[in-house]
């Protein structure tokens, strides 16, 4: 095996010192001169015809320097994302609670709150479509371009789905459903918008995808996209809520930076930010299994539906992802799967960590648990029975070759759990309480890495390198540090590659100006693709400085060269600090600044079968909860959670596990805590106090497990792994409650309500 | 948040002065209510009289049997008493569940009770132990169960040119009692329900809140039980039962009045359970 210097480590972050002091510098820490502050005047209404938007009073008012409305915009009047079919501020209808209908910019916050209140309209209200069943009947239509209420649809066949049931020993059928989650990132929506000379807008702004913000500052301010440059501030988390709705942002501050021609800042309240940004969608599921006696899957066959909103926005590739990932990390020779995206007159929703699978593994993982009972077999030996192995194939057909760790992660989470002693714990403790119950229940899952093949052509990624005569070195990529601890990751990638220590590896602000458009940062693709594209730019370097020593006589053939603990071996034991031999190849002129681009190969997708090799590769992880139930309030305490989880090699450890107890906690919030209450398209919850996220003191032990399968298309063997800490927790937990009452739970989250009913219901 | 004036009085006369010649004034004191009712513009002071000047609004003190607590003791100060945790650590759990750390560091027992929400963490606790409220108008007192004194959602029975200046808990000694919370969250979380029942000598109390205007004893309950030893798991039944019955929860994002029927008929039979129980401790 490769040892390792860098890679491995449990290297600080960069950027670890300023967020524990509080330096660091967010968006609203900016302060131009002359900054505006941006709002926007909302739809009152969930559906209806706009008859008149009466901006007149508010533009009045001493202090407001622009309001705008639709006809006001002098590019595009629409937010780019797949299908183009959202506009930024409505025109002729409203299509969902508080959707955008003017902006304003004034001197103070205090002013603006005044022109907002000032603002009126008169909307023609008409009935809204809020449910998904509503939708399918499309009795009502929510947008004239899509005539039956579906944003999109997909299928994907495999195998005689028809005789796999017919012949099965045992069926199992049953419908799912879960609510929305709010992505509750410390920091709220902010962008600013600066103009500069010769026609430049300089955004900086909390976000995921620069090239995203760009897009949407140049369609609506009518510019080109060389006239757009965006800065990525210090973010404060985005967990998918940042993919796609920060565009809306910095248009919005875009236009009126255009208009006043003075940098605008526009920050959301949390409950507008809560009301308006994107979220996971709703989600409606049916799902039927068959297995053999012995516990092989045999077919499956789902129709899953999203609840997307009143716009596509991400929702066709959010379905996507959640149709491929529909049975799970497991061999299965007949599937009928149904994705569809449905429009309703809500609040579009889009990205959230694990994209559109949480909803199906929480249904296909219960419906294994169920199956295990009923076939009277262990929960855990059903999933290792089906578990993925080398040659398997998945649902879509492809066969897979390398870095499969979903039975490396079931016997980590099983032998770290005890599980044998655990169980016995559990029972015995059961036996002895009266109002208590405890249980344990498991869940397996895989991700696909990367954008996949429907990412299409944002499956690219760059980067820049640059080595000094001093032997320090610079990076830029095209992808997002939103908090996730990505430029510390690459940092010790780079290093790896030279040999050099991390603190020489210092990364520069993402921005637009540095690399080509990269694609989004999402899709746990970061590490992976970044990662890849830093090490192509490393290898030009290095071949650089190997020519530069041929042909100065300091070695005698490239392949005596290796990059070692900041030396630079030039055959045997001989070596030269990297420091010198940066000096001596600055001297002789060398080219030491290097451009990397990589991209991913080989993912196909048919849309009419759905068969292809949807990802480039999977990560794999095992959940184990074990809860405690209140018998006589039914809350539910997770008391632990062993989340075992293989994404290649780990490149830090500490960042890892970071990411796994993150993920895990905002797993545990989704099953237990959250609970968006809508009527009629309108958000109830929209602050801390009614939509409640797990505190620490909530979310019980987290143990995570790291298991290595390292992977040969990875940088330094690394896959990605930020998403899958979130995905599997629901299934998990609700096993285990299902274990610890007998109360089967088929609607996220788990509402002591719903315990209680199931429970009396007996 | 509107524009407000802003005075920080030396002496109660002061204070309830400033309060009497301004109509649209409010008194501060955590501000852990105020200052989120006045961000969200719910209230719109002209004035805020900052009370946490007057060093004699604080302090937890035990006279001659009577205990005193000052209306701008912080509720983590009543959290961690010495003499409380000995004698009244239920009123002290209570003090525990309101909120997070950072909020008990500036809230106020005075400001809980003033604030009179239903599910106010100290609403409980107090009127079951009959404390009495402590009202001053910068020159005479007057005193009134605390019972009375929360009337309704937010509304409490000062009078303009009144502040709350303390309670009293008369005979402090020798209650036993639990305190519990339902909240949806550990932290930060409003009550579902709220209960508090205490047993002196054979003297049973039952309150509970989040299910009604503002808190409640349950009188009838109580009565069921007087002067029982050792009640039996049937009648400790029958009284959560008349619990159960008699408040008048609604149905809000907090639970259904279903639900919290539901804990409360649990809960008081599980708590007075605890209480009788031969060895019961506290
Ligand atoms: C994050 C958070 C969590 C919370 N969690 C809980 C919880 O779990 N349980 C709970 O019960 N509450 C909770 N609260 C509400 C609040 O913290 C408490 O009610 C607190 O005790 C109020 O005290 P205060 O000193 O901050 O009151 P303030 O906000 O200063 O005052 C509240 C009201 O009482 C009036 N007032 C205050 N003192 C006097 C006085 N001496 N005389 C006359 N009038 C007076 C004020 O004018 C005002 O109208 C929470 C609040 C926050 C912000």
């Amino acid at each position: 095996m490769k040892h390792y210097s860098s890679v491995g480590k449990n290297v600080k972050r960069y950027d670890a010192e300023e967020k524990v002091k509080g330096t660091s510098v967010f968006t609203d820490d900016l302060n131009f001169p002359g900054t505006l502050y941006a709002g926007v005047y909302r739809s009152p209404e969930s559906c209806g015809r706009i008859k008149k938007i009466n901006t007149v009073k508010a533009a009045k008012i001493p202090g407001v320097r622009a309001v705008m409305t639709a006809k006001d915009i002098p590019g595009r009047n629409i937010v780019p994302v797949v299908f183009d079919d959202q506009p930024l501020l409505a025109e002729k209808y409203v299509r969902y609670h508080r959707e955008p209908l003017a902006i304003v910019a004034a001197d103070d916050r205090n002013t603006l709150k005044k022109a907002l209140k000032a603002i009126e309209c008169d909307i023609e209200e008409t009935e809204g479509v809020f449910t998904i069943r509503e939708s399918l009947k499309k009795k009502r239509i929510v947008n004239g371009l899509y005539k039956d209420n579906i944003f999109q649809q997909y299928v994907v066949e495999k195998g005689d789905v028809k005789k796999a049931f017919a012949g099965a020993f045992l069926t199992v059928k049953n419908s799912y459903s879960t609510n929305y989650q709010e992505h509750a990132y410390l920091e709220p929506q902010s962008m600013l918008v600066k103009p500069e000379l010769n026609g430049i807008f300089s955004v900086f702004g909390s976000m995921q995808c620069p090239f995203y913000v760009q897009d949407a500052v140049s369609a609506v301010l009518g510019i080109g996209l060389a006239n757009v440059s965006v800065h990525l501030m210090s973010t404060g988390g985005g967990f998918g809520g940042k993919e796609d709705v920060p565009s809306i942002v910095a248009a919005v501050a875009a236009l009126l930076s255009h208009r006043t021609g003075r940098p605008v800042k526009y920050i959301l309240d949390r409950d507008e930010d809560i009301s308006v940004m994107s979220k996971r969608h709703p989600s409606y599921i049916e799902y039927e299994s068959a297995f053999s006696k012995n516990g092989k899957l045999l077919g499956v066959r789902t129709d899953y539906y999203l609840d997307a909103g009143a716009y596509s926005t991400l929702s066709p590739i959010v379905l996507w992802r959640g149709v491929i990932h529909a049975v799970g990390p497991y061999e299965c020779p007949a599937v009928s799967i149904k994705g569809y995206a449905v429009a309703t007159n809500k609040v579009p929703c889009g990205a959230y960590r694990g994209f559109g699978t949480p909803q199906i593994i929480f249904a296909s993982e219960t419906q294994m648990d169920i199956a295990a009972e009923k076939l009277g077999i262990d929960p855990v030996r059903i999933r290792e029975l089906n578990a993925f192995k080398k040659g398997s194939e998945t649902a879509t057909g492809q066969v897979l070759k390398e870095s499969i760790g979903i039975r490396k992660t079931i016997d980590a989470a099983v032998s770290r759990c005890d599980i044998g002693k655990t169980r016995s714990e559990i029972a015995s403790f059961n036996k002895k309480q009266r109002y208590k119950k405890r249980g344990l229940g498991i869940s397996c899952l895989f991700y696909g890495v990367g954008l996949g093949a429907r990412g299409g052509p944002l499956q690219k990624g760059g980067a820049f390198v640059s080595v000094f005569k001093d032997g320090t070195v610079q990076f830029s990529v095209g992808t997002a540090e939103m908090g996730q601890g990505m430029y510390t990751v690459l940092g010790q990638i780079v290093s790896e590659s030279f040999g050099i220590n991390p603190s020489a590896v210092l990364p520069q602000r993402v921005s637009t100006e540095k690399v080509g458009d990269s694609g989004p940062t999402v899709a746990s693709r970061a590490t992976f693709i970044s990662g890849n594209a830093l090490l192509i730019a490393c290898d030009k370097i290095k071949s650089s400085l190997l020519s530069f020593m041929l042909s100065e006589k300091m070695i005698r053939k490239a392949s005596d060269v290796k990059f070692e603990k900041g030396y630079v071996y030039t055959g045997g034991k001989k070596k030269i600090p990297f420091t010198e031999l940066s000096s001596k190849a600055w001297a002789g002129r060398v080219k030491m600044a290097e451009y990397g681009w990589y991209l991913p190969q080989g993912t196909s997708f048919d849309i009419r079968t759905g068969r292809g090799d949807a990802y480039v590769v999977y990560s794999y992880a095992t959940n184990i909860a074990i809860v405690e139930v209140d018998m006589l309030t039914y809350r539910t305490k997770v008391l632990k959670l062993i989340s075992a989880e293989e994404f290649g090699k780990v490149v830090n450890p500490l960042l890892a596990e970071g990411q796994i107890q993150g993920g895990n906690a905002q797993g545990i919030g989704w099953s237990l805590y959250e609970n968006m209450v809508v009527k009629n398209g309108k958000i109830l919850t929209d602050d801390f106090s009614t939509y409640l996220i797990p505190s620490i003191l909530d979310i019980g032990q987290i143990e995570p497990v790291i298991v290595e399968e390292p992977y040969k298309g990875g940088p330094w063997g690394a896959k990605g792994m930020g998403e899958m800490p979130l995905m599997g927790i629901a299934p998990s937990i609700g096993n285990a409650i299902y274990d610890a009452t007998g109360t089967r739970l088929k609607k996220v989250p788990f509402t002591p309500e719903d315990i209680c009913n199931g429970h009396k219901s007996k | 948040m509107n524009n407000f004036n802003y005075e920080r009085p030396r002496s109660l006369r002061e204070a309830v002065s400033l309060r009497s010649r301004n109509a649209g004034a409010f008194y501060l004191a955590g501000g852990t209510d105020l200052i989120v009712q006045m961000r969200d513009d719910l209230l719109k002071p002209s004035l805020l009289i900052d009370l946490k000047a007057l060093k004699q609004l604080e302090g937890i003190d035990m006279k001659k049997d009577v205990l005193h607590i000052a209306a701008l003791t912080k509720v983590s100060a009543v959290e961690m008493d010495r003499t409380l945790l000995r004698t009244l650590p239920f009123l002290c759990d209570a003090a525990g569940f309101l909120g997070s750390p950072l909020t008990r560091n500036k809230a106020t027992i005075g400001g809980n009770i003033c604030n009179a929400s239903p599910a106010a963490e100290f609403g409980t606790p107090l009127i079951a132990l009959n404390a009495r409220a402590v009202i001053s108008d910068g020159e005479k007192t007057r005193v009134m169960a605390v019972e009375d004194f929360m009337t309704g959602v937010k509304k409490n029975a000062l009078k303009r040119g009144e502040l709350l200046s303390g309670f009293i808990i008369p005979d402090p000694k020798g209650h036993k009692g639990r305190f519990f919370k339902k909240s949806r969250i550990k932290l930060v979380d409003l009550a579902t329900v709220n209960i508090t029942v205490i047993k002196k000598g054979t003297e049973y109390r039952i309150a509970i809140g989040s299910c009604f205007i503002k808190p409640l004893r349950i009188r009838t309950a109580e009565e069921m039980l007087r002067g029982i030893k050792e009640p039996d798991a049937r009648l400790l039944g029958k009284a959560a039962r008349i619990c159960a019955e008699e408040i008048k929860p609604i149905d809000d994002l907090r639970g259904t009045a279903d639900f919290r029927r539901d804990i409360v008929f649990h809960y008081v039979k599980k708590l007075l359970g605890e209480l009788t129980a031969k060895g019961g401790q506290r």
